[in-house]
């Protein structure tokens, strides 16, 4: 230790003979950094912002579980399941369904989901524009917001209305067997800009009585008590060998999404730290040049080659260091002329389009950035020095010590 | 008792010329003032640089303080150069950003020594070689003469058994250079320090316990 210390004064004391000439090798591979470090922040202030777009607009905190077929074997969602599914940490309730697809006279589809009414409340919290839910075992419907101005709009159909649906079975041949069914719109939901607008939503058992299935629900409505454990319970879902699906995969697809992009940007800005690391190669080979004698006489008086090695190693640790501070103070002076600056002209341009922009940054620097920024310099800065190094390493003595 | 650098029929040829050293063999003991008197291009530095553990011969053998010189072994002769051996140049080769007590220190560094026992070691020879008030001072503000002085007192930070000098007035004066010979002399009485130093000038050979000549690659005693 006491050695490394020494070696680190006495590379220091080499830098500082040509301060300028180290500075100038930094701001080399400072510029690269400067570039990562710019770059990974905008792709993160992007991320930030379209994961806050997809929360806005999405009921992140429900997931609905389906079941899966693995290996050719069909996993159902059986009342075991369920218990199973309510079990998992975090998930509040748990509502199974049955669902039944109807089609009006005219032609529009409507998927049907049936679910216990206090597993609605309970799970969807619902809001009434008008009526109530179906009393147990009867064919009147809830419809969501979307739903019930569409079929009002175009077939004329008001809440309260006795409508007939068709319901489209097949016989033992595969031929279609259509039944008519009379049903009744019990409540309207308030708009609430997810999934529920396009719900029609009726009574478990009348759905149950409809599909014939005993066994396997169609699948199961969990609420989670807080959006940040969304993804793990859809891990845990996932693990009783069902699917979950949810507005949390849009957010996945996001992170997916932006992964590859920031990838993509640094590997374009990394060709700058390639040049500012052969920067560091080439100041590093031609001090070794002019230094020969000087390692040629430190061998003498009892430097080994590991030692000459160490020495011009801890310079280019010098340099890394230098490179990465300056390199992080750059990426932040760039994010902050993104998000001055750059917001406000992409704003202008843009128009109302992107007015949401005006609440967060465009570029979102963290201390992970600027961490990962100052040691890929670092690092860099070593690997770039292991072939000056080793070519000061391997002069020989007696000629070094002479060498003009 | 047996000398502290024994050579047995060293041997070096470089590639399509006379052999520099032809079967040298020689003895001297501890704390014996050498010095090595040749013409230019008489094969001297070859022989400095392989007694000196900086260079192979092609045959032969070396004891350097009773072990044989393995020149096959990196380490070894690391060992050799940073524990038994002191270097005085003709060029001085002082690391000119560091002061006369940095130079002085610089080997101990290499040697693993704390600050404090370097700083007092440096300090001691300094003294010793009459630029104690001076240690601050970097190569550049020191004249020929004190430059080689820092060198000398370099040379001998390691308390080395040997200190080997190639041309060490090479670059300095007459009257200079008689004070450096007479101030090696003195440490090699006082510490009892043998120094091997190669000159081309005869004069010097006064100074010197006995001196040595190389003539065709051959070491002659000539007393």
């Amino acid at each position: 230790m006491v050695r490394l210390i020494d070696y680190a004064r006495l590379s220091a004391r080499q830098l500082l003979k040509k301060r300028t000439r180290i500075i100038l090798t930094a701001i080399g591979i400072a510029i690269g950094i400067a570039a990562v470090v710019g770059i990974i922040s905008l792709g993160e202030g992007i991320r930030h912002q379209a994961i806050e777009t997809v929360k806005q607009q999405s009921d992140l905190s429900l997931i609905e579980v389906t079941g899966t077929v693995r290996d050719g074997t069909v996993i159902p969602i059986t009342e075991s399941k369920v218990a199973l599914i309510q079990g998992i940490p975090h998930a509040k309730s748990a509502g199974p369904v049955y669902r039944a697809s109807f089609s009006t006279l005219r032609q529009t589809y409507l998927g049907v989901t049936g679910i216990r009414g206090e597993d609605f409340s309970r799970i969807f919290r619902p809001a009434f524009s008008s009526g109530a839910f179906p009393d147990p075992g009867s064919n009147n419907v809830v419809l969501g917001y979307d739903v019930a101005e569409k079929l009002r709009k175009y077939e004329g159909i008001r809440p309260g209305d006795l409508f007939t649906v068709v319901i489209r079975d097949y016989d033992p041949n595969g031929a279609p067997l259509d039944r008519k069914l009379a049903i009744r719109t019990s409540g309207v939901l308030k708009e609430r800009g997810d999934s529920l607008d396009n719900m029609v939503i009726m009574d478990f058992d009348s759905v149950k009585a409809m599909s014939g299935d005993d066994v396997a629900y169609n699948s199961v409505y969990v609420r989670i008590d807080d959006p940040e454990h969304v993804f793990s319970v859809a891990g845990d879902v996932q693990s009783l060998g069902l699917s979950a699906t949810g507005a949390f995969q849009q957010i996945e697809s996001v992170n997916r999404f932006m992964d590859l992009v920031i990838l993509f940007l640094s590997l374009f800005a990394a060709i700058s730290l390639v040049i500012g690391a052969l920067m560091i190669v080439n100041t590093m080979v031609m001090s070794v040049y002019e230094r020969t004698r000087e390692i040629g006489v430190s061998m003498a008086v009892g430097a080994s080659r590991g030692d000459v090695m160490t020495l011009i190693l801890i310079e280019c640790f010098y340099i890394g260091i230098i490179g990465g501070l300056l390199g992080d103070l750059l990426g932040i002076a760039f994010s902050f002329c993104l998000n001055t600056l750059g917001k406000s002209y992409l704003m202008a341009q843009m128009g109302d389009l992107f007015s949401g922009f005006a609440r967060y940054d465009l570029a979102i620097v963290t201390p992970e950035i600027l961490v990962m920024g100052f040691l890929v310099a670092v690092i860099l800065s070593l690997l770039s020095g292991v072939y000056p190094a080793m070519k000061a390493a391997a002069l020989d003595p007696v000629e070094a010590i002479h060498h003009t | 008792m047996p000398g502290i650098i024994e050579a047995d029929n060293l041997t070096k040829t470089y590639q399509g010329t006379v052999p520099a050293l032809a079967d040298a063999s020689f003895s001297v003991d501890k704390g014996e003032f050498v010095t090595l008197i040749g013409r230019s291009g008489s094969g001297k530095s070859t022989l400095l640089n392989i007694l000196g553990c900086l260079d192979r011969p092609d045959s032969g053998q070396l004891r350097i303080d009773g072990s044989i010189v393995n020149y096959g072994d990196p380490a070894q002769l690391v060992g050799i150069r940073r524990s038994k051996i002191g270097f005085i140049f003709q060029q001085f080769n002082l690391l000119p950003y560091l002061t006369a007590q940095e130079n002085v220190e610089y080997p101990l560094l290499f040697n693993y020594r704390d600050p404090e026992t370097r700083a007092k070691a440096a300090g001691e020879l300094l003294r010793c070689v009459g630029l104690f008030d001076r240690r601050d001072h970097l190569p550049s503000e020191l004249s020929g003469g004190e430059q080689q002085r820092v060198s000398v007192a370099r040379a001998l930070i390691n308390n080395p058994p040997i200190v080997f000098a190639d041309e060490p007035t090479g670059n300095l004066d007459q009257k200079t250079s008689e004070d450096i010979f007479r101030l090696m002399r003195s440490i090699s009485q006082e510490k009892k320090t043998t120094f091997f130093i190669v000159t081309h000038e005869r004069d010097f050979g006064a100074y010197a316990d006995r001196s040595f000549q190389l003539r065709d690659g051959t070491v002659i005693d000539t007393w």
